[in-house]
Formats: structure tokens, sequence, C-alpha cells
């Protein structure tokens, strides 16, 4: 693994663990989706090698748990699981970021409802058109972000036929292409202009479900390479997700991320200038509370979005971060280890009844 | 940027938004506790009593949604909040509540002020076609007419002149995306849809959100499409060469129009107009980007004309972007490679 340094490495530490206690008031919105900021905070001191600061991780773990909805699928926070039936929803954004702080604290998943999990997942499906919807009360559109939830989980929990048949595969595949713009990228939703993080989204779903670079791809070589190019393109000193929009640490992820899945026998250093986008991250670096802004402007503080993923993507760059899991190297064999091992049991129960 | 009004903001800009978001915050914090806590011989309900209401329970909904309009718009990004008020709303409709579709409408208005300020809440833009789903509920008529002012004002929103514009609107990719969802629901007008996007792009041609919708909406198999588009993308990049959307529209042309001796001749055309274009961008300076797309198209011309010694052509021009162009090199090598 290559080395990176953006400075300021203490401080960081310290902002990811603030996060992890109390945010501002002007992050209130973001309250019904705790999980996922915590996600940010966990994911952020992974990457900065400083999980072990996290002293009551057990505390935590039970936390998240507690979150866990008996039919499946995990509440944004407790505030949302505990509203009346008919509002409180479990959402597919909140269950991904469940997931991966289990990983990242170290939690072998085996609290983790599957059979539930899965049928839920299932249940979000649209059968017209094969999207994804958030979460059960319709309260947002569906859009491909969602898609690449529900291929994580599916993929992580080994979801055998009765769950997502071919049929659902083939159907969620097609909204996947159906999204993607003249272009060859891929955008939100049908229509939508394309997008970095929507391509990473796009090709990370179909890498878990099997479509990606395989017997069964669904995008021909010159797609893929024409998904390289848009790529490419969008590095100006930093990197942006669309054309002529501005650079924004959060696509130092998203855009290299797709473009290591259009191309993964490519170092993705040898496609982009990685020492400029490296200095860019390091002018957004906030001198006065730690984290990454957005942008490099005076009026922009660090949040949790951009700092979590202007490293994730340094980390992608410089070669320690699997794109489709968003984790660090050294994460993937114990998943692919609780990924055998649920497969397992599961397979023992079936035989059992 | 070329031609564009570029908006400062001043450190006394600034602290004038620090101060008008402490007065929000106080503002806030009352309107809470107000919803939270029954003041005495109040007909609103509370938050609680609305949480706790049921089918067979409609409290005089309008009072209380005048009352909360204040605490939507500072929590605009809670989706529960906009459920709350889109129950209510839906009850009041199926009940045929007198002055219902007067606080839809208001409602409405609400999202609008809230898209003002916020105008990529992914739950505002949600909320708002609920709205106008019940609209067209309670009122058919009235509902296809707001419909039609709907797209109207996505129009008006999407017309961007400053830089500032561009990037909140006509790039705002929830704007277009509610534009195309409420089009489903009235009948199709694809020529429309094209003169805005003919609109948008004289007005700012680094609306490539225009040009992508343009490239969807258009089908290149048709008669006379292809010529008009060339000539439309090919005054583009020489009115403003360095504005890259253009560029990407005309790379899109060039790969994905259908072979014919007319478009071999426009193919021609082009070539020799850009070759003319380079030598003069090759004695400004500051302008990567413009060398950059005008080498790419003509390297896309190269592939699709397939000339005499086109190969090495395109291998010449590669090397030159890796001078024009080192942060991309690695990319330039690996295109030369493949010859």
């Amino acid at each position: 693994m290559d080395e990176f340094d953006i400075g300021n490495r203490k401080s960081h530490i310290r902002y990811f663990k603030n996060i992890l206690n109390v945010l501002p008031q002007r992050y209130a919105s973001l309250d019904s989706q705790r999980l996922v900021i915590a996600q940010f905070a966990l994911g952020g001191l992974s990457l900065l090698e400083a999980i072990d600061e996290v002293k009551n991780k057990q505390e935590f773990i039970n936390w998240i748990y507690s979150l866990q909805c008996p039919s499946g699928g995990f509440y944004g926070s407790r505030i949302m699981k505990n509203l009346p039936a008919h509002l409180a929803k479990p959402h597919i954004a909140s269950t991904f970021a469940a997931v991966q702080c289990l990983i990242l604290l170290g939690d072998e998943l085996d609290n983790i409802h599957v059979p539930e999990l899965l049928s839920w997942v299932h249940s979000l499906m649209n059968p017209e058109d094969g999207s994804f919807q958030g979460a059960a009360d319709g309260s947002e559109p569906t859009d491909l972000r969602f898609t690449y939830c529900a291929a994580f989980l599916t993929h992580l929990f080994g979801a055998d036929a009765k769950e997502f048949s071919e049929d659902d595969i083939d159907n969620a595949v097609s909204y996947i292409i159906s999204c993607q713009s003249p272009d060859t990228s891929f955008g939100q939703v049908p229509g939508s202009e394309g997008h970095g993080a929507l391509t990473f989204c796009a090709l990370a779903s179909l890498k878990f479900f099997g479509r990606l670079h395989s017997e069964h791809g669904v995008l021909s070589g010159r797609e893929l390479r024409r998904i390289v190019r848009f790529c490419v393109n969008r590095q100006s000193e930093g990197i942006h997700g669309r054309p002529h929009k501005p650079d924004d640490t959060c696509y130092t992820f998203w855009t290299c991320a797709a473009l290591k899945l259009a191309q993964p026998s490519i170092e993705i250093s040898e496609k982009l200038d990685k020492e400029r986008v490296l200095n860019f991250v390091r002018s957004c670096v906030d001198e006065n509370i730690g984290g990454i802004k957005k942008l490099n402007a005076k009026n922009q503080y660090a949040d949790p979005t951009h700092s979590y993923f202007a490293l994730a993507g340094l980390g992608l760059i410089f070669n320690d971060v699997i794109p489709e899991y968003m984790l660090k190297k050294k994460y993937i064999k114990r998943v692919l280890r609780i990924r055998n091992k649920v497969k397992e049991s599961r397979l023992l129960e079936s035989n059992e009844l | 940027m070329h031609g564009r009004v570029k908006v400062k903001t001043s450190a006394q800009k600034a602290a004038e938004k620090e101060a008008e978001r402490a007065r929000k915050l106080a503002e806030f914090q009352k309107i809470k506790k107000k919803l939270y806590e029954p003041s005495e011989n109040s007909t609103i309900p509370t938050f609680k009593q609305l949480l706790e209401s049921t089918d067979s329970f409609i409290p005089p909904m309008s009072e209380y949604l005048s009352q909360s309009s204040t605490l939507a718009y500072y929590m605009k990004d809670w989706p529960i909040l906009w459920q709350l008020r889109l129950t209510a709303l839906q009850r009041m409709t199926s009940s045929n509540q007198e002055k219902t579709l007067e606080t839809l409408e208001n409602e409405l208005e609400l999202t609008f002020n809230c898209l003002v300020e916020s105008p990529k809440s992914y739950s505002t833009w949600a909320h708002r076609r609920n709205i106008l789903k019940l609209i067209r509920k309670c009122d058919e008529e009235k509902g296809l007419e707001i419909l039609k002012t709907e797209i109207g004002l996505t129009e008006k929103m999407l017309m961007s002149r400053t830089e500032d514009q561009v990037e909140n609107q006509g790039r705002n990719f929830h704007c277009w995306d509610h534009r195309r969802l409420v089009l489903k629901a009235l009948p199709e007008d694809v020529k429309t849809e094209i003169q805005l996007t003919t609109k948008l792009i004289q007005t700012s041609f680094s609306n490539f959100s225009a040009w992508h919708y343009r490239s969807k909406l258009l089908n290149l198999e048709e008669e006379g499409v292809v010529e008009n588009e060339m000539d439309l993308v090919l005054n583009a990049v020489f009115t403003d060469p360095s504005d890259a959307s253009s560029w990407i529209y005309h790379r899109h042309l060039i790969s994905n129009a259908p072979c014919s001796q007319d478009f071999t001749r426009i193919l021609q055309d082009h070539q020799e107009s850009l070759k003319e274009l380079l030598v003069l961008e090759k004695e400004e300076d500051n302008n990567v980007s413009t060398l950059r797309s005008i080498s790419l198209s003509l390297l896309e011309i190269n592939s699709r004309l397939k000339t005499d010694n086109w190969e090495e052509k395109s291998k010449f021009m590669l090397n030159e972007l890796i001078d024009i162009d080192p942060i991309r090199r690695g990319y330039y090598l690996s295109r030369i490679s493949k010859f």
C-alpha cells in the first residue's frame, strides 16, 4: 500500500470522534439518518488507522443492534424507530450503514436477522421496473443509490434463489441499464444526466449481481472504455462528478471508484494525476476543526460526508480500498469469511428443516 | 468564466448571513416549543396528538399546517415532517374538508419557498410531487392546469445566466428529474422539450444538462436531425471553444450518428474547420481545456472517417495531448498502445 498524508491526522481523528458524540445544530436535519453519520465517522477513523480510538465499541454495537427492526432492516435512529407504526420504517441506506459500522467495529454480524432482512430488501423492489425504494413508506422516489445498497446487502448475506431469483436480478439490472445516459455513464433515475457517484452505484451493483466483467456482463468493452473516458475527464485539479462542475472532495471516491470498477486491471494513478488530487484534498482540510470540506472556500466547514469520502477516495487511489465494498483491503478477508459463514449456516438450517 | 457574471460575497455579507441564521434558529426554537406543548384553549393539535391520531380522528388541520409551516421551512430535510403534513393533507382530501384546495395550494407555495432556500432537498421535491397528485385528486381540471404551470416553473428555474445560477439551477438534476416526472402525467410533447433545450443552450452553452436532455430527445436516425445538430454544435464550439459541454455533445454526435455519404461530408467539413481552429488556439495561452476539446473531437472524427494513415495521425495527436494535458498522460498512453 502506498502512503498518503494530508496532514493534521490528529485533528481529523478528533473530528471524527467528536461526530460520534454530538453534531452541531446545523446538522439537525440529519437526525433521521444517524447510522449513516456513524458510518462516515467510523469509516473515517478506520481510514486513518484509528478505529481503536473508539474505546466503547461494544456500546456502539449494542446501539446499532437496538435499531434493528424485527421484520428486517435498520431504522435510521432511535427517533425513527419510536414513531407510530405507520410512520416508522427501516431504511435501506441506514441498513447499509449499520452493516458497515458493525464490520468496522469488529462485530461478526451474528445478530442480524438475515432471512427477515433479505425478504425486506426484496419487498422494496418495484417489480415493474426493478428499482428499489429507500423505505416502505414511499416518501422518496426510487433511485439507483438504493439499488447499490440492495446489491451490497443481497450479496453479503447470500440471498438465495428463493429470496432473490435470477428474474429479480435481471429486473434490477434492467433498471440499472435504464439509468444509463447516452454518453454511457449513469444517472440517478432514467433520463438523468450521467454522474460520477451514480456511475459508481451502477457498476458496483452490477459487480455484486455478477453482471460486470463476467460471462453475463451487460456492458460492452466499448461502453466500459467510454465510462473510463468519462471518469478520466472528471479531473481538473481534484475530481468532480459531472462535466463542467467544480471539483468536490467527495468525488475523489465516487468517480475514482467508478473508474476502478470500469477497468480493474489498471491503477487509478496511471490514468489520473494523483499528486494533484492529493493537493486538492489537502487544500480542503479544515484547519479549525479538522475534517475535510467540500471545496476550498473560506465560508465552508468540514462535514462528515466529505471528510469520509475524501479519505476513502485517497485510500482507493493509493491502493488500499476496495471500491464496491467501500472498505479497506484488510476488512475484505473478514467480510468474505462472514459471507461464507452466513451461507453455510443457512444451508445447514434449510437442510435441517 | 467566459461572459458570465460572477457574484462575490464580502465579509460583511457573511456576517449578515450569520446574524440571519441566529435569528432563524431562535425563531425555530420558539415554534418548536409551541408545537410540542399545548397552550390553553388551543384547537391546534400538538405534534404528539398528530402522531397519535388515527383515521377516525381528523383534527382541524388547516390551522395546524399554517402554524407549522415555519417549522417545515427550517426542517425541510427531515422527511418525517413532510410525511406528517402529507398524512394530514391526504386525510383532508379524502374527507372532502372545506378549504382543502386552498390548503393544498398553500402547501405548494411553502415547498416553493423551501426550494428557493434549499434547491437540492430530495424530500422537498418529493413532497411537492405528492401535493400535485393530491390537488389533482381534489380537482382534476385544476390539477392538470397546475401541472402545466409546474412545467413553466421548472423552466424558469432552469434558465441560468450567472455562474451561480448554472450551478444551483441549470445543472440541478432534482429540477430536471422533477420536470421529467411531472411531464409523465401530461400528453407527450417532445417538440416543446427540444425547444426548451435550444433556449437553454442559447442562453448558456455550458448548460450540460440541457445538452444531455437534448441527446435523449432527438432521434439521430430521423431525416435532417444530424445535419441540424452538427450545425448547431459547430456554431456553439466556435462561439465559445473554452466550454467543454458543447464539445461533449459534438463527440456524442460524431460517434453515434448513422453512417451516410452526407455524414461523411459533414465530418470532413468539421475536420477542416477544427484543424484551423486548433492552429489558431495553439497561439493562445491558458487554454488547455480548449486545445484538449478540439483534439478529442478531431480524434473522434479520425476514427470515424478512417482515411489514409488515420492511425498515425491519431497517435500523433495523442502524443501532443500528453504535452498539452499532462494530468491525463496515463490515459493517452493507454490509448496509443491500443493502436
